[in-house]
């Protein structure tokens, strides 16, 4: 099975972003069940995945502009719009 | 004819920062972020007109930020790619000629709620982000920083789906081991 990694690792990725069809992820799992590396990590790979949530929900109180970059914001507009 | 002063002020006020936060999540880049935010308050102001209350504000806005967005990404994308060959495949680094792994694969243990608190990851991740080629880094950035779906990605790319997918696949095979060298400090185990 190990020549499959490397397929499998594409299919674990892709799995994230789209639905596999009933053959890939058959093809995915099995062989999950024989290869701890890419048990391991497609897991690893959710993590990072569940991660990047946590952290878009977090930014929404962190991400700002600061003082200094909404007066420079005004100031350019006021000088664009002014005239 | 509505006070310039006052209105961009308070649009400003009301939706800036969520503007900004917009076009973070999306472009990485402050300063470029700063710059998409005044070409949309800009535009908004000058279209005011064509403002007609059937949205919110703050929706008519996001609209015309991320059409601003997609310009800027399509720029760049466009702009880079004349002068530099297809991004080469890193699988020969992460894989044998027969396609079995370099190297074995550790579980990550930590609590991805914890990660996303810890400045000192946040930083090794920014690091590693950085250090994309710039089209994995913008897809990537798209789709799992910014949320997008992967069809909202290809369109803002102006990219297939299979393409798509396969930056990300690299993005990730890359993303996660230099998060392992640089922060889980695993880099050398085999």
């Amino acid at each position: 099975m190990k020549h499959a990694c490397r397929k499998v690792s594409r299919l674990a990725s892709d799995a994230l972003d789209r639905k596999l069809s009933p053959l890939e992820r058959l093809r995915l799992h099995f062989h999950l069940l024989l290869c701890v590396n890419c048990r391991n990590f497609r897991s690893s790979l959710q993590r990072l995945h569940e991660t990047f949530e946590h952290i878009r929900s977090v930014q929404a109180h962190e991400l700002k502009l600061t003082k200094d970059q909404r007066r420079r914001l005004l100031m350019e507009l006021e000088r664009k719009l002014g005239d | 004819m509505p006070d310039i002063r006052h209105t961009a002020e308070g649009w400003l006020e009301e939706h800036g920062d969520h503007l900004y936060r917009f076009a973070m999540l999306r472009v990485r880049d402050p300063e470029v972020a700063l710059d998409l935010v005044q070409e949309t308050l800009l535009a908004a102001w000058q279209g005011r007109d064509r403002f007609r209350g059937s949205s919110s504000l703050r929706t008519w806005l996001v609209g015309i930020l991320k059409h601003k967005i997609t310009d800027h990404i399509r720029r760049e994308i466009r702009d880079r790619e004349l002068g530099k060959a297809v991004e080469n495949d890193p699988s020969s680094m992460f894989f044998k000629a027969d396609g079995s792994w370099n190297e074995n694969q550790h579980a990550w243990k930590e609590d991805p709620e914890i990660l996303c608190r810890n400045h000192q990851f946040r930083g090794v991740l920014e690091d590693c982000l950085e250090r994309l080629p710039d089209k994995q880094q913008k897809v990537f950035m798209l789709r799992e920083m910014a949320g997008e779906a992967t069809d909202a990605v290809c369109k803002i790319c102006n990219i297939t789906p299979t393409h798509a997918h396969v930056l990300l696949h690299r993005a990730r095979l890359a993303l996660r081991k230099c998060l392992e060298i640089n922060w889980l400090g695993k880099g050398n185990s085999s």
